[in-house]
């Protein structure tokens, strides 16, 4: 035995220390903020982790297809670099770029799990095999591809998993820019975490990539920039450097609402790419603090400039929580006058103010991050995440509303209200629970009809309805779900979703021949049975088709201490729809022959959370419409006929973009123009 | 067939139903009632654009509008330089105007050679082009299929250069065009155009603010008095402005810079051979090498192994096919192409023709977009003293044509109390009673591409009917529809004043 082997054995470390820049290299290289700009992450140690690196989650691919040149991978388990928290940042070491990369992506992909209470998956990969059916396929690791773009861009590529950055030369000339230079985006800590969270989004909504009013695309636009802004306030010496900046009121201009500073610059604005806090008024040319418009979320249609409303809605929650906690320190230390004598503040207020702010920016980003299980499969608006938001957190923190009430008052500022909610009370923005929905959802289908009838009707559909909530609640595919948690293989956990999701078709499947009719799926804003649909439905075998996008877990901590499972199930029906309303008519009543295309396709249906352990069925929340409900198809047909704002170039305008679903032959790229804008 | 003439107190326009392109005749009196003043606004269409229409032969147009006019045009205004506007004045043998007279020509200011600003931004447009056709080989060379960003490609390329048969230009050809643009169709077509105007009154180049008197034309002024009265032309656009014309911020543009970071730019990477890399050699590992490198062979992957997606094996495959990226980076080329396109459609000419006494006004765009939209309003026009906005002249409008196909961005939408020109500018006041839209639009061919261009839009379509009350022509649509809230009378008065043939349509407009 060597005296090198210790007989001891010694676990490896919970953290892999990494280097990264907190900004980006414009910030390095000025002496202000040089110092807060280096910072060390903590990443969850990966055993393996391979060159390049590759590690579970993200695979980092240095390929360079504008030069013509791959470079050599990173190894982040040479001890050298173990040692020495891993590289230096350098602009001029690709190998650096890998590492911050990796380093960026996997502190946000934690900012997930831990919201959710489960492991990341990325979209599947969705084969169309030659019969005209579809597999998915399990995509282990997002691919990134620090150097495939020379471009001032970057993006998610939803057909790759594949986050791409670009680089390009500085031409603008300015204080902040010389020309000659030039800019990686993959440098960029707030570009890298943006682009990662637009892949985490389409993993647990891949319908989010299909514009379906104004409000989806900006939505993931805006929940990408709420991500990488609030993991601002988690770098202690970020946080601190500028709470001593701006003497603790962070609705001066402070680096901590602002993204993308170089990148910003390089394309000439003369400010990072955006700020939530604030802008530059062109004609004072001073930085002024944007207050609430509540008109701008009704004229405001391009998804970026939309996507800031929401951002500037959230943000504006958060900077209510934190002058409200930290009232008593302003008493205290301006011995309640609320004036700051001149110069710094102490350091212990800023301390102080620092761990205020940063727990009041997690708790924010936990609960938008949680909203998503909370929103409707397709088509979502800024209201359904903020009820999302609301009811997330009811269930997530009962005890404590304060959070719940700066939201809706935030929101409310901005204008953003839910199309079918008539009060912005918290009880109306709720999403229901099953009971709660057979409660009070009258059935449609009798209205018309004359009282007696219409009691004797619906107190019967109500009966049924309870037998079909009973019916899942008995159904044997909630028994197969484990317990999974964070520690679980993610490629186990994907086939048993895998499974589960196929016994959730199931069921639905032989529930139609239960004959449970429309009255009672009604409750889920589907449409099951035999009864008259418009013949543009996708239907087998004489009723309409479900799918079940989804079914996945999360773990909530419960009021009483507990950790409780639930399961989170997305199903969507679609139709055909036809730009002419006549051809439409027609559709509907004689049904598409064989080989018909349509001009976009409706989809409907819903998110329904269980609980696991009691089967209760916590959460419906239904689109808008159901799949037969006409008023929905003529919105969606109108908003992609540009009724709402059109968006795109002279010649498709957006429109190309729909028909991409229908043709292979079509590069389906939301996001590599959007980021162009 | 007999030639166009104008009644004696107004003004025919005829529309040819040419294509997926421009081509305007109008008709004004003058002394000799038996040849009115002619003038010709663009003559062009996208090749094979119509495939829908009742006539599919360019030749009939030709024919036709010779028969209108006698041969002898007094004015061509020659809107900007694509192919859909000019094609059809030349061809290499036997041009189609080859019979014709042509007295004078307008064009816009940055048609002018001696413009210090036009020279400038025609250098930027020879180098993105350049760089255009070089993304496009690259492209070409790497996809193997059919690919709609490839024939989007080669349509705007071919709207820059012009082609006169139906086959699309090789890069080579291309390549040669760009190096010497005098032998593209387009400019050889301008340039006919030209030497037959120099024959006569030679060639007018035209500043937004201008103001050009019509000195022949001689319009009956029946209301006041028996005498005659000329037409006026506002020349409105396009504006003195680099940055309204790209409708962008030149310095977010990736410029053409000599410094070296441009080496390393998307410009260098395509169209120069000394490509190189921005990280030091001990980085880099050539393409020939990387495969025989483990790491990029298991996870990126060069053979074209075939991505069997069985049930058996349901994680993907580390070094997939669909997952590489050998040519993402070319796709910007279509983002290029299309503002580059966006550029040249501002360079449009665009005139405000005013009738002497009713003040009516017929506005003639080209495919102006925002970038010259916004710029309208910048001048004023006076002249003999008194001076006219140009919000008031396009409240005076009754006859607007339809900028760029009626495309996005090319009739902008706003308030009458907006700060910039849009829809609710034009035609305010009386002057919105009669108030009609001609649409140079085969929508249909246009629906029809893989990648399918919205000519019109049907958001500007449908604003545009609304606000013409149903008065709108439109390329592919033979027919007029009524609005059912029109009146049969109210209808009838304007179906009078229009014909329908299927070669054009035809349009009077009183000065009254």
């Amino acid at each position: 035995m060597s005296i090198k082997d210790s007989k001891i054995p010694v676990s490896p470390p919970p953290f892999r220390r990494l280097r990264v820049l907190a900004f980006d290299p414009s910030l390095a290289i000025q002496l202000d903020t040089a110092e807060m700009n280096q910072l060390t992450l903590e990443i969850p140690w990966e055993t393996p982790l391979d060159p390049g690196p590759i590690g579970e989650y993200v695979e980092v691919i240095d390929y360079d297809p504008g030069s013509g040149f791959f470079y050599e991978p990173v190894d982040l388990e040479d001890p050298n670099i173990i040692a020495r928290d891993g590289l230096t940042p350098s602009e001029s070491n690709p190998q650096f770029h890998q590492q911050m990369v990796y380093a960026v992506a996997m502190s946000t992909i934690r900012q997930f799990e831990r919201a959710l209470g489960r492991v990341a998956f990325w979209a599947d990969r969705t084969v169309r095999l030659e019969d005209g059916s579809y597999i998915n396929k399990f995509v282990r690791r997002l691919r990134i591809y620090p150097h495939a773009l020379r471009q001032q861009n970057a993006y998610y590529s939803p057909p790759k998993k594949s986050l791409m950055f670009g680089y390009f030369p500085v031409t603008a000339k300015d204080a902040y820019n010389s020309p000659g230079t030039l800019v990686f985006t993959c440098l960029s800590h707030d570009i890298i975490a943006h682009e990662v969270t637009h892949a985490l989004l389409d993993g647990v909504h891949p319908r989010f990539n299909d514009s379906t009013n104004p409000d989806v695309h900006a939505f993931h636009e805006a929940f990408a920039d709420i991500v990488a802004l609030f993991q601002h306030f988690s770098y202690p010496q970020v946080l601190e450097s500028q709470i001593k900046n701006t003497r603790g009121n962070l609705e001066t201009e402070s680096l901590l609402g602002q993204l993308a500073q170089e990148f910003g610059r390089a394309t000439g604005r003369g400010s990072a790419l955006r700020d939530a806090l604030g802008s530059i008024n062109p004609e004072s040319g001073e930085w002024e603090f944007k207050k609430a418009d509540p008109h701008a979320y009704e004229t405001i249609m391009q998804p970026h400039a939309r996507g800031s409303i929401l951002v500037a809605a959230v943000f504006r929650a958060f900077l209510l929580v934190y002058s409200k906690n930290t009232e008593d320190l302003f008493r205290i230390v301006t011995h309640g006058t609320g004036t700051l004598p001149e110069g710094d503040i102490h350091p212990d207020l800023t301390k102080r103010l620092s761990i205020e702010a940063a727990e009041a920016a997690d708790r924010i980003l936990q609960m938008c991050i949680r909203a998503i299980d909370y929103c409707p499969p397709v088509g979502v608006t800024f209201g359904d995440f903020l009820r999302g938001v609301i009811t997330a957190d009811i269930d997530f923190a009962p005890q404590d509303d304060t959070y719940r009430i700066v939201f809706i008052q935030s929101f409310r500022e901005w204008g953003i209200k839910p199309r079918q909610v008539t009060s912005m009370g918290m009880d109306a923005l709720k999403w229901p629970s099953a009971e709660e929905l057979m409660r009070n959802k009258v059935s449609e289908h009798y209205k018309d009809q004359d009282y007696t009838e219409y009691v004797y009707k619906s107190t019967a559909a109500r009966r049924r309805r309870q037998k079909l909530v009973d019916n899942i609640k008995d159904s044997n595919f909630l028994d197969s779900i484990s317990a999974w948690d964070l520690g679980s293989d993610r490629y186990d956990v994907w086939k048993n979703l895998r499974k589960l999701r196929s016994q959730i078709h199931e069921w639905f499947e032989q529930d139609k021949q239960r004959k449970i009719s429309m009255e009672d799926s009604e409750l889920f804003g589907l449409v099951l049975g035999y009864d008259k649909v418009p013949k543009t439905v996708k239907m087998k075998k004489g009723t309409p088709t479900v799918e079940v996008h989804s079914a996945r877990p999360t773990v909530r901590k419960t009021f009483a201490g507990s950790y409780a499972t639930d399961i989170v199930i997305e199903i969507t029906q679609k139709r055909m729809g036809f730009f002419d309303e006549k051809v439409q008519v027609k559709m509907d009543e004689e049904g598409p022959s064989e080989g018909t295309v349509p001009d976009f396709i409706y989809r409907a249906g819903c998110t329904i959370i269980i609980d696991t352990t009691t089967k209760d069925i916590r959460r419906v929340i239904c689109t808008p419409g159901n799949i037969t409900n006409n008023e929905e198809l003529d919105r969606l047909r109108k908003f992609i006929q540009g009724e709402y704002g059109v968006i795109g170039n002279s010649f498709d305008a957006g429109y190309a973009e729909h028909l991409s679903h229908m043709n292979n032959n079509f590069r389906d790229e939301p996001f590599a123009l959007l980021h162009q804008q | 067939m007999p030639k166009l003439i104008p009644p004696q107190d107004g003004v025919s326009v005829r529309m040819y139903r040419i294509g997926h392109g421009d081509c305007f005749l109008i008709a004004i009196p003058r002394e000799n009632e038996n040849q009115p003043y002619y003038i010709l606004i663009d003559c062009g269409a996208k090749n094979g654009s119509r495939k829908f229409l009742p006539n599919k032969d360019i030749k009939a147009i030709i024919d036709q509008l010779a028969e209108a006019t006698g041969k002898i045009i007094d004015l061509v205004i020659v809107t900007h330089e694509h192919e859909d506007h000019v094609n059809a004045f030349w061809k290499k043998r036997s041009p189609y105007f080859k019979d014709f007279t042509i007295k004078e020509a307008w064009f816009a200011w940055t048609e002018n050679p001696a413009d210090e600003l036009a020279n400038k931004l025609r250098q930027t447009h020879k180098d993105q082009l350049l760089q255009l056709v070089e993304s496009r080989d690259k492209l070409g060379m790497m996809l193997k299929e059919e690919n709609s960003t490839l024939e989007r490609l080669d349509d705007l390329l071919g709207m820059e250069f012009g082609n006169t048969n139906d086959q699309v230009l090789s890069v080579d050809e291309l390549r040669g065009l760009v190096e010497d643009p005098s032998k593209s169709s387009n400019k050889q077509a301008m340039k006919y155009v030209k030497d037959k105007a120099q024959e006569n009154k030679g060639v007018r180049y035209l500043n937004p603010g201008e103001v050009v008197n019509l000195d022949e034309t001689r319009v009956m002024q029946k209301t006041n008095g028996n005498g005659t009265q000329q037409v006026k032309a506002y020349i409105l656009g396009p504006p003195r402005d680099e940055k309204l014309l790209l409708d962008e911020d030149p310095r977010a543009n990736e410029g053409f810079q000599t410094h070296k970071a441009h080496m390393f730019s998307f410009n260098n990477a395509v169209t120069t051979e000394d490509n190189t890399s921005p990280f030091r050699r001990e980085f880099r590992i050539n393409n020939e090498d990387a495969f025989g490198h483990g790491f990029f062979k298991e996870y990126y992957g060069k053979e074209d192994i075939l991505d069997i997606e069985d049930h058996d094996q349901k994680e993907t495959f580390s070094n997939a096919p669909w997952r590489r990226i050998d040519e993402e980076w070319l796709y910007i080329a279509e983002s290029m192409a299309l503002k580059l396109n966006d550029g040249i459609n501002n360079t449009s000419l665009v005139v405000a023709f005013e009738l002497p006494g009713s003040k009516k006004v017929l506005l003639f765009g080209g495919d102006a977009q925002r970038g010259s939209w916004v710029s309208w309003n910048d001048h004023s026009f006076s002249e003999e003293g008194t001076s006219k906005t140009a919000k008031e002249i396009l409240g005076q409008t009754v006859l607007y044509k339809a900028c760029h196909h009626g495309s996005h961005n090319a009739t902008l939408n706003g308030k009458i109390d907006d700060d910039h020109p849009n829809i609710s500018w034009l035609g305010v006041g009386k002057f919105s009673n009669e108030f009609t839209t001609m649409i140079p639009a085969a929508s249909k061919w246009a629906n029809s591409k893989s990648k399918p261009w919205r000519h019109p839009l049907p958001t500007i379509k449908e604003a545009l009917v609304k606000k013409s009350q149903g008065r709108v022509f439109q390329t592919n649509e033979s027919n007029l529809k009524k609005p059912e809230n029109i009146s049969d009378t109210e209808w009838k008065r304007f179906i009078d004043r229009t014909e329908i043939d299927d070669l054009y349509f035809d349009y009077q407009i009183f000065d009254r």
